[in-house]
């Protein structure tokens, strides 16, 4: 076999078609990698709040907001971090992790003392809450 | 629903690549082509498809990094270092812009007899009367139409290979498998001129600056590759066909305008008509893009920002659209007179000129591959490795090609 034969199509080959495929299908694949794992991520999050019903909960505690000019926003909203769903939180280490909250606060009740003291006193009435829901689990 | 799709990614694609067709591009693949016929084709397409790895580099770079390049070299290699992308740019595109000068000015004196240096100063009155109207989206539609005129390249290639069936299998496999070729001081030159003319340098780095201010997002890039590859698909078509035209009907020693005409002979007396219209309007196109692009290298470098609204109001865009054309045209004034003192043809200022470009070219691309490097979630190690060794050889082949057109090696 002519060796210098062999060496043009190394070259025609790595040199230029196989990079400029490969390097279209890596990040193709590396891009729906990406697109995936948020949506699984999304997924996961709207499955937890689906379970406990956070903004529920919330309601139940009764804060009533004054001039709350889009009735559609609620007032106030846990949103579940990946620390609720992820394992670290409640599963290999133990329940003695502390399970992160993230309280979502409307600007009309930052403007609202007492709405907000009543929340905040009610912090961990949620939390208790949501952590006799995961022991029954 | 799906063939519109294609065909609304093909048409413009096909339109691009041909309208893509200048001077320069045409005189390389012409003399090319008409020397060493089909052998040379493999170089063609592979130097299309590095450019088009390249291009994939950028786009990459601009959609991680956010910045252009030359706003991102600033950063991380220094002012200076960026200074020199800046100046080797300028000199590729001013070269090229001369040669389409010097290219439309011999075809009109070829077709019709008017002293070239009379059209070389209105045409480029011309062009400077169009940079200066900053938006001509009309006009540059009826451009790239009249230079769609050129895409005669395609069909009488394909008229070739359907009047001579046996040239077909020739043409696939002198495509697939490197043909053998006699290597020495004259074939590197060639095929440097081939990078050269394959190369548009400006083209990098307007790509990653166009890439932000579309705001092109992550999981867009394959979509944006696809378009890469259908021009690459279309550009080595375009570029292919040019050569295998040259092959099959230009003279042997193919130096003058009116030897690149002589190609399209089998089309008769439209022919230089063709030819003519078709260079007016792609030359006219690429110059101007060329000059925009120039003037927002600068604007990138001095103000750090990436946005093509801002260059066209700016003053900048004034002083250097005047500049670049008035250095062009003085650069083809001295090509001109020195071919006419030193002896020469166009062949010879088309394949100088291209070496010269594909010498500045590699500059830019250097700075992309060290720039891809950084790109961490998206970069492979193996095309990293090989852009590095692709850059690399081509520096030597560069290195190499200019020594040996200077005489030296």
């Amino acid at each position: 076999m002519d060796v210098w034969l062999l060496l043009r199509i190394l070259v025609y080959i790595m040199g230029g078609v196989l990079p400029f495929i490969y390097n279209y299908y890596y990040v193709k694949r590396k891009v729906r990698r990406g697109k995936s794992s948020t949506k699984k991520t999304s997924e996961e999050n709207s499955t937890v709040v689906g379970d406990f019903t956070f903004s529920s909960e919330l309601r139940s505690v009764g804060v009533e907001v004054e001039n709350t000019s889009d009735n559609s926003i609620e007032p106030i909203t846990i949103v579940s971090s990946t620390s609720i769903v992820s394992p670290h939180a409640y599963d290999d280490r133990g329940r003695g992790n502390p399970l992160y909250v993230v309280l979502l606060i409307d600007h009309n009740v930052m403007r609202n003392p007492e709405a907000l003291t009543k929340i905040v006193l009610n912090v961990p009435k949620i939390v208790n809450n949501i952590e006799s829901k995961f022991n029954k689990k | 629903m799906r063939k519109f799709r294609i065909v609304s990614i093909l048409g413009p694609g096909l339109i691009s690549a041909v309208s893509g067709l200048e001077i320069t591009n045409i005189g390389v693949f012409t003399y090319v082509g008409a020397i060493y016929g089909f052998k040379i084709l493999w170089i063609i397409v592979l130097a299309s498809i590095i450019i088009a790895l390249l291009q994939q580099l950028a786009v990459e770079v601009g959609v991680v990094m956010r910045e252009g390049v030359i706003v991102k070299s600033r950063k991380i290699f220094g002012k200076h270092l960026t200074f020199t992308i800046l100046i080797s740019l300028f000199i590729a595109n001013v070269v090229t812009i001369a040669i389409n000068i010097i290219g439309v000015s011999f075809t009109l004196n070829v077709v019709s007899g008017i002293p070239w240096y009379l059209v070389a100063i209105s045409f480029s009155l011309l062009l400077f009367g169009l940079a200066l109207r900053k938006e001509y989206m009309y006009l540059e539609r009826i451009l790239t139409l009249l230079s769609f005129v050129l895409s005669t390249y395609i069909v009488l290639m394909v008229f070739h290979l359907i009047s001579s069936p046996s040239t077909v299998i020739e043409l696939l496999a002198n495509l697939i498998i490197p043909p053998e070729v006699a290597i020495g001081r004259q074939y590197f030159i060639d095929v440097l001129a081939v990078f050269g003319a394959a190369a548009a340098p400006y083209a990098l780095i307007f790509q990653t600056s166009s890439i932000i201010m579309k705001g092109l997002k992550m999981h867009e890039i394959p979509e944006e590759f696809i378009d890469i590859s259908v021009g690459l698909v279309f550009t080595s078509l375009a570029s292919v066909s040019v050569a295998v035209v040259a092959a099959a009907y230009a003279p042997e020693n193919t130096s003058t305008i009116h030897d690149m005409i002589l190609a399209l002979k089998p089309l008769g007396i439209i022919g230089p008509l063709l030819f003519c219209v078709g260079i007016l309007a792609s030359s006219t196109l690429a110059i101007e893009a060329i000059i925009l692009c120039n003037a927002y290298m600068f604007y990138e470098y001095s103000t750090e920002t990436t946005s093509l609204k801002d260059i066209v109001a700016s003053k900048l865009y004034f002083k250097v659209a005047s500049l670049t054309i008035l250095i062009s045209l003085l650069i083809a004034f001295a090509h001109a007179f020195s071919r006419n003192i030193f002896g020469g043809g166009f062949a010879d200022l088309v394949r100088d000129s291209s070496i010269l470009i594909s010498l500045t070219s590699w500059v830019p691309a250097l700075f992309v591959v060290l720039l891809y490097w950084k790109v961490k979630p998206l970069a492979s190690s193996f095309i990293k490795v090989v852009s590095a060794l692709i850059v690399g050889s081509l520096i030597v082949v560069n290195v190499v090609g200019v020594l040996g057109a200077l005489g030296l090696s």
